[in-house]
């Protein structure tokens, strides 16, 4: 059994005093010397072609410097993350309104919005594809060789036996919308020629190795003359996973061609035009159960808006489809998901990729087949659920870790499931609904080949230890799990422990900051590092204190001869090891168990563990005006290990305050590719008073593969929210509402539309 | 952009006289002026006059026949004050459900009423009860009703140089109440508001009814037609029937046309029912 003194303290964020006072400085704050300014030009139709960009009206703007553009690539102009469907620069082609034409450089970032605007492109039209339905149907004139951006399948058992041993068949479309990031900071970097041929990124970021590719590329140049160094990031949600590439190979490109440090901060308008967002889903669910409540087969077929150009769509496409029937055993199931190309802003990354959307799918057709065989709804997911020794639906065998069901079991309890009762006579209708999920964490089998992270540990002689990792702090408290857990492990207190800025020179490239990956692959990092680096402290401490090696130990900040008693602070150490001339600097490495998967079918092993989680929302519907109040959400996570549990809590009360915007409030909408929502004041996050209390039950099943146990939590704090929200609409109205958002408008139609009917 | 902040109506005007530039704007809180500045595009006043310093403009007095609340009165004063939570229920309500706490303490009840919005949160009660809205020139002062005062979306009354310096409101004994509807629970633009005053003698009869809803007209609208049918006895089902020919809705980015008469009807139906005890309930 390991001491843990520090692993399971709510210990507060290292970054937190400066965040809260103001004194953080991103990116908008940081200027340095020559710096200039960056403005994007963009595309004001949604598909069509060009021949010409006219700068003559730019360049006489005071304070132009520079315009560039495609031509001046010297590299490949490509910067598609996955598939390689997008140019850096349009070449002649656009895509969608805000597709890249060039970036207009000049001395203010003010004049260089001005000649932004000023640079003239003419452009012959072609008739856009604004929605999945359309760009499916296209016979020819595709957006890219197909409009279909990607495909992903699972094929497990046989479908048809499976119905065929139905008692009932349960059929339902759902839709979901997009979701806009909002992170408070806007997409930002700087970018700074290097006198010997280099180049240094500061930028706002989660991806640096990404970012580091993507600007190599551009330049055809070996990876490591990119530096990439992360600033203070206010926040990301996914939106900083690939949209910082493009940007900040842009500002890398007209850095180069000026000779000068080039900043590029992106309007809030731009930001929201520009840059990614959830994938908007359609989904078909047929699902076959027996009387008893079992389920036996399924098909479904999820629909993914793509936008323009595919960036990560292929990746929320799989977790989609491995996640596309929930935390249940059900023998027989096909999944198509399709992702199509449209001439919209394209879509990506977004904390949950893909889960939140399948999650609505599941968890409302779990719903609705328990309404029609006249179960409870939690009866019925026990009686599905997940158990250690189940198989998923891509038959995968869960062995270790699996709190499925006591997330279910802990959260009906406390939201008092079984003993809901409401007077639905008056004009406010109450209901109780609940969302049961699995996350898988980390890459993945789709993401395997690129899932290591690393750490470097340093030793000062002062007793400080500093800590340089691959993956990022974008708010979620990394940091201080980072600090922690290096505490732990090494025995000592974690005020001697600073986490420093990410930093590509600093670390081998661990990969993309996502998929709530960090506590466990930093987590085993830094275990791994002090694999090596506890038998050097202790054959050291062994030489100072004169006593046998296998006698020390290190714990509560001490080094201690466990025969003698004799101890020694571990300051004093680095001292003596500083003085000896001893190594004290060391990394740690770890990658992600093998997997076992067929690409082909999608069955197997499609991630190595799996986050569970079950959210109950309390809400009351006004029949008069269609708005919905949620009242309460009671969240219960397993998460394996809580590293911080603070750190959970507010990472689960953000997700939910995330999932409630994403479910009633946030409407976004485009007309004719334009996002007519570009601001707060119409793209409407919910506020303090839209966001109940929410209690968190944390569930602890230790995962074996874990640091200390532990799974990850970023993501699957939101996923089950809003599906939990529209189960308590449906139920308390009694209408199968399945399309979100729950805008006031939408329930009022709904309730309208039954009472004529009645 | 230049900057001036007078301390006296006097020195207002006189400064008023001196001033060349084309472009001005007078500065309350700025809660709405603000926003709409696009400095990278040139979309700023050449010169801005603050008028928060200008003497006897802010809070609330009282004497025996009326409330005289200052126009650079904040809507964070407004909801504070007890006076006007017992006597004009309405506008203490409204102030309640005005945006968020920073904005409440920046925001005006001048800087509302000039802004002229159809959505404003505090125009409903102002035209139930009837406010007057004093103004100060450089040709003296004058006191307009403040539906007259405003004349359509972001229009007023106001000559070059005048300001509002003074909302005036009878002490009549009326009750009223404020309604409204928004797509969050705060930090929201009324989709729907509306405002009720009334009288009601020992038996629930109406001695006097005054009606008027935003969000449904290029400004505050009085919901006449309504008002009539109630006093004229029909019944509550079909009286209600009536508010649609008082409104004139839009469909825009919030919510569509049909959604806020369906909304507004529904609500002022549950209110007339169950808060004014009108028709079966
Ligand atoms: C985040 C946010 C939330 C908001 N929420 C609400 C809400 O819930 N409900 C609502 O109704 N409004 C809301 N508003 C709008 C705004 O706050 C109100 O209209 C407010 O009352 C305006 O007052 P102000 O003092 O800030 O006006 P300012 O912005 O200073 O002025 C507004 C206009 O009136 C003129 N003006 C101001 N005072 C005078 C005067 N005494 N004489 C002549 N002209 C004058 C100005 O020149 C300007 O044209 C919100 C605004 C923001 C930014």
């Amino acid at each position: 059994m390991e001491n843990l003194s520090t692993i399971g303290q709510s210990l507060s964020r290292p970054d937190a005093p400066e965040k809260v006072t103001g004194k953080t400085r991103f990116l908008t704050d940081i200027s340095v010397e020559n710096m200039v300014h960056g403005a994007p030009v963009y595309s004001s139709i949604p598909f069509g072609k060009f021949n010409n960009i006219d700068i003559s009206k730019a360049e006489k703007v005071d304070g132009f410097i520079a315009f560039v553009s495609a031509q001046d690539i010297p590299g490949e102009n490509q910067v598609g993350v996955i598939i390689s469907d997008q140019p850096l620069f349009a070449d002649k082609t656009v895509r969608y309104i805000g597709d890249s034409i060039g970036l207009a450089v000049a001395k203010t970032p003010g004049a260089a919005l001005e000649a932004a605007r000023l640079v003239k492109v003419d452009y012959d039209k072609k008739s856009p594809y604004l929605s999945i339905d359309k760009s499916r149907d296209a016979t020819g004139n595709f957006i890219h060789k197909t409009n279909l951006a990607c495909h992903h399948r699972l094929r497990n058992g046989d479908i048809d036996v499976g119905f065929a041993e139905a008692d009932t068949i349960v059929e339902a479309h759902f839709k979901t919308p997009y979701q806009e990031h909002y992170y408070l900071e806007p997409q930002a970097c700087i970018a700074f020629p290097i006198e010997d041929g280099r180049i240094k990124i500061l930028g706002s970021l989660q991806c640096p190795f990404y970012i580091q590719k993507a600007v190599a590329r551009i330049f055809g140049l070996p990876n490591e003359k990119v530096l990439v160094e992360q600033a203070p990031t206010g926040g990301a949600f996914g939106g900083k996973e690939d949209i910082p590439s493009e940007i900040c190979a842009r500002a890398a490109l007209a850095a180069m061609k000026v000779g000068l440090p080039v900043k590029v901060v992106y309007h809030r308008f731009d930001d929201v035009q520009l840059t990614s967002k959830r994938h908007p889903f359609q989904m078909h669910y047929k699902v076959g159960v027996r009387n008893d409540g079992t389920l036996v087969s399924a098909k479904i077929l999820l629909e993914e808006n793509a936008g323009a150009y595919a960036t990560l769509s292929t990746v929320v496409s799989y977790r989609a489809a491995v996640q596309a029937m929930g935390p249940y055993v059900i023998p027989n199931i096909h999944v198509d998901s399709n992702s199509y190309y449209t001439n919209l802003p394209p879509t990506g990354a977004f904390r949950g990729f893909g889960s939140p959307q399948a999650a609505f799918g599941h968890e409302r057709m779990m719903d609705i087949i328990a309404d029609k065989l006249k179960m409870d709804p939690m009866e019925f997911r026990l009686k599905n659920i997940v158990k250690p020794g189940s198989q998923t639906q891509t038959a995968q065998r869960l062995n270790e870790s699996v709190g499925a069901e006591e997330t279910i079991q802990k959260a009906a309890r406390l939201a008092q499931w079984n003993s809901f009762n409401p007077d639905r006579s008056g004009r406010y209708k109450h209901g109780l609904g609940m969302s049961a999920i699995h996350y898988g964490n980390c890459l993945g089998a789709a993401g395997w080949h690129m899932d290591g992270s690393g750490v470097n540990i340093k030793i000062l002689p002062s007793g400080d230890v500093h800590v340089a990792y691959g993956l990022i702090e974008m708010g979620q408290g990394a940091e201080t799990v980072v600090t922690q857990m290096t505490a732990d492990a090494l025995g000592i207190a974690p005020s001697r422990i600073r986490v420093l800025p990410t930093d590509s020179a600093q670390v081998p490239d661990s990969g993309p900051a996502v998929a709530s990956r960090n506590v466990i692959m930093t987590g085993n990092a830094i275990r791994d590092a002090a694999k090596k680096l506890l038998p050097v402290l202790k054959k050291a401490a062994s030489e100072l204190i004169e006593c046998h090696k296998s006698d020390i130990i290190i714990t509560n900040d001490k080094v201690t001869d466990n025969q003698s008693g004799v101890d020694v602070g571990f300051h004093e150490l680095c001292d003596f090891m500083s003085r000896s001339n001893m190594s004290m600097e060391f990394t740690g490495w770890w990658h992600t168990p093998p997997l076992e998967y067929n690409a082909e079918t999608g069955v197997g092993e499609a991630y190595f563990t799996y986050s569970y989680a079950t959210h109950i929302a309390k809400v009351r519907v006004d029949t008069l005006t269609g708005q919905v109040f949620v009242d309460k959400i009671f969240a219960a996570h397993d998460v394996g290990k809580a590293i911080n549990p603070a750190g959970i809590e507010g990472q689960v009360e953000g997700g939910v305050a995330q999932g409630i915007g994403w479910a009633i409030t946030e409407d976004f909408i485009m007309d004719r590719g334009v996002v007519t929502t570009p601001n707060l004041s119409t793209y409407l996050l919910p506020t303090a008073l839209d966001c109940p209390e929410v209690e968190t039950i944390i569930v602890e099943k230790s995962e074996p593969d874990g640091p200390w146990g532990a799974k990850g939590i970023g993501e699957p704090s939101i996923i089950p929210t809003a599906a939990a929200i529209a189960n308590a609409v449906s139920s308390a109205i009694g209408i199968q509402m399945n399309e979100i958002p729950l805008t006031p408008e939408r329930v009022l139609n709904q309730l309208n539309k039954t009472e004529i009917k009645k | 952009m230049k900057y001036f902040r007078p301390n006296s109506i006097d020195e207002y005007h006189e400064l008023l006289v001196t001033l060349k530039e084309t472009s001005m704007s007078i500065l309350a809180g700025g809660t709405d002026l603000m926003p709409r500045w696009e400095p990278d595009k040139g979309l700023m006043p050449d010169v801005l006059i603050d008028i928060k310093k200008i003497d006897g403009l802010m809070g609330i007095r009282e004497n025996e026949d009326e409330i005289i609340i200052g126009a650079l009165t904040t809507i964070q004063d407004i909801k504070k004050s007890i006076l006007m939570q017992n006597e004009f229920g309405s506008l203490s309500e409204a102030a309640r459900q005005f945006a968020g706490v920073q904005i409440r303490h920046r925001a005006t009840i001048g800087g509302n009423i000039c802004n002229a919005s159809p959505a404003g949160d505090i125009l409903p009660g102002l035209y139930v009860h009837q406010a007057n809205i004093q103004l100060i020139g450089p040709n003296g002062s004058r006191s307009i009703p403040i539906s007259k005062f405003i004349i359509g979306p972001g229009k007023t009354m106001l000559e070059p140089g005048e300001i509002v310096s003074e909302i005036h409101l009878l002490r009549k004994g009326v009750k009223s109440l404020f309604y409204k509807l928004g797509l969050r629970q705060s930090m929201a633009i009324a989709v729907v508001n509306f405002a009720i005053a009334y009288q009601q003698d020992s038996n629930g009869a109406f001695t006097s009814l005054n009606i008027a809803a935003g969000s449904v007209a290029p400004t505050i609208v009085y919901l006449e037609s309504f008002v009539d049918a109630i006093m004229s006895g029909v019944s509550l089902d079909e009286a209600i029937q009536h508010v649609d020919i008082d409104i004139s809705p839009i469909d825009d980015i919030r919510a569509t046309a049909d959604y806020r008469s369906t909304a507004l009807k529904n609500v002022l139906e549950y209110n007339f029912r169950h808060e004014l005890h009108q028709g079966n309930e």
